[in-house]
């Protein structure tokens, strides 16, 4: 016998048809619980609005008024290589301006295994943002997790593989570090918003901290590169928080272009 | 869809005949004017049009167009709010000139009122459940998040309003019509 916690459990994962014709079981405990019951035709009964036929007739005019041929955007894997790609060309052309010193210096494990961390960082960095850029993708985390979640493992990976020593002027030359992976951060920014210009992002602020958080990495991967203080502390302070600064101006820009949208659609 | 995108005069119509209901279900409130809901309506098709790119042949219409009705309700909600605190209390004027609060579409429903007295995110899941008949993991897509998230969103307000029904003593045999 269903009681009316499974009830609630059962409509959950019932679809359309499903309400319509409740199974047996279910049947027999609605038939006894009027509240349970209620609920259960209130979620069964789709009722839709009733929509005048002026209205109707002057959303149709609308968009038959600029009514054109489109180009479906690519796949999602099509559009996060396009992403992949700009990060590693703008990683490139930065990384042979700046030039690595570091990668010689550094172990196997140390160049290989952070540049490895830093790859998948980006390539989920860029398949997140290749579904923020349609409406109704599927969405594993928001913004704040993407960030949290990728600088975490990139932390930890650089606690476990670098020294955890601060010598003398360490703060000095993290802060001159910050600097430099923020600044060398900037190029990427014009291919990224390029890319995002196709789609129609619903959440700009969203938007713009992953592909602040994107533009960040190249930044830190020129800053592993060519750094050569190799100290989990400095790392972490001076390098790792370039993509997080990038990432919240990002959201930052973001927030205001949606302010700027949300004005404009006011007015008009 | 997919006629649309190419474009074809018919498929449009058929479209905005087809979903509108839905929509429209979905975007009014408890408290907005039929005047109010359909606005909104015409601004959400006007992001469809301007979107109508990102739609991607295949896959589900129904979590697509929601996803963008939603962002058209929460702009529409905080427009509403940022006017609601430059302008003074209107209730007198409303009062005063006939048809201008006209109702929203069909609130003859009892339960509607209750709908809309369970927080926000819960509101709109069991809106999206109940109006576009969507699978979980479609509603999970149209509100940006997790199928758990969805489902933990409509336990919690299933069970919210059975006991708002056992409270007021609802009656039992449709007497929410």
């Amino acid at each position: 016998m269903h009681d009316c916690e499974s009830i609630a459990q059962f409509l959950e994962r019932a679809g359309a048809a499903e309400r319509a014709a409740p199974p047996e079981p279910i049947r027999a405990h609605l038939e006894q619980c009027p509240h349970c019951r209620e609920l259960w035709r209130f979620m069964a009964d789709a009722e839709p609005a009733a929509l005048t036929p002026q209205a109707e007739e002057r959303i149709t005019q609308t968009l038959l008024g600029s009514l054109q041929a489109v180009r479906p955007l690519p796949s999602r894997t099509m559009i996060a290589l396009a992403f992949m790609a700009v990060f590693l060309a703008v990683s490139a052309l930065t990384v042979a301006l700046v030039g690595w010193s570091s990668a010689q210096a550094m172990t196997t494990l140390q160049l290989l295994g952070m540049l490895a961390a830093i790859l998948v960082s980006a390539g989920l960095t860029g398949f997140w943002l290749s579904g923020e850029m349609a409406p109704g993708e599927k969405r594993w985390t928001g913004p704040g997790g993407l960030c949290a979640g990728s600088l975490a493992a990139l932390g930890t990976l650089i606690l476990v593989l670098f020294p955890w020593e601060a010598p003398p002027g360490w703060l000095a030359i993290s802060i001159k570090c910050f600097r430099a992976g923020f600044v060398l951060s900037l190029p990427a920014v014009a291919p990224l918003v390029w890319l995002l210009r196709r789609g129609f992002p619903l959440s700009w602020g969203a938007v713009g901290a992953g592909a602040g958080l994107l533009a960040g990495m190249v930044g830190f991967l020129m800053l592993h590169m060519e750094c050569r203080f190799y100290s989990a502390p400095h790392i972490v302070l001076g390098h790792l928080t370039a993509p997080l600064a990038a990432a919240g101006v990002g959201y930052a820009l973001g927030k205001v272009i949606e302010a700027y949208q949300r004005s404009r659609a006011a007015e008009a | 869809m997919q006629k649309y995108q190419q474009a074809d005069p018919v498929a449009t119509a058929e479209l905005v005949r087809t979903l509108s209901p839905m929509l429209l279900r979905f975007l009014a409130g408890p408290i907005q004017t039929r005047a109010h809901a359909e606005d909104m309506l015409q601004e959400c098709w006007l992001r469809v049009h301007k979107a109508r790119h990102t739609y991607r042949p295949g896959s589900p219409v129904l979590p697509w167009i929601f996803a963008i009705a939603r962002y058209t309700r929460v702009d529409a909600y905080r427009r509403r709010s940022s006017i609601d605190r430059r302008e003074l209390p209107s209730e007198d004027l409303e009062t005063a000139a006939p048809g201008a609060a006209e109702p929203e579409p069909s609130t003859g429903l009892d339960l509607w009122r209750l709908v809309g007295e369970l927080p926000d995110s819960q509101q709109e899941v069991v809106k999206l459940l109940k109006v576009s008949g969507m699978s979980l993991e479609e509603v999970a897509r149209a509100t940006g998040g997790t199928v758990g998230s969805v489902k933990q969103k409509a336990h919690r307000a299933y069970r919210k309003l059975r006991e708002m029904l056992e409270q007021r003593g609802f009656p039992g045999g449709g007497g929410a019509r």
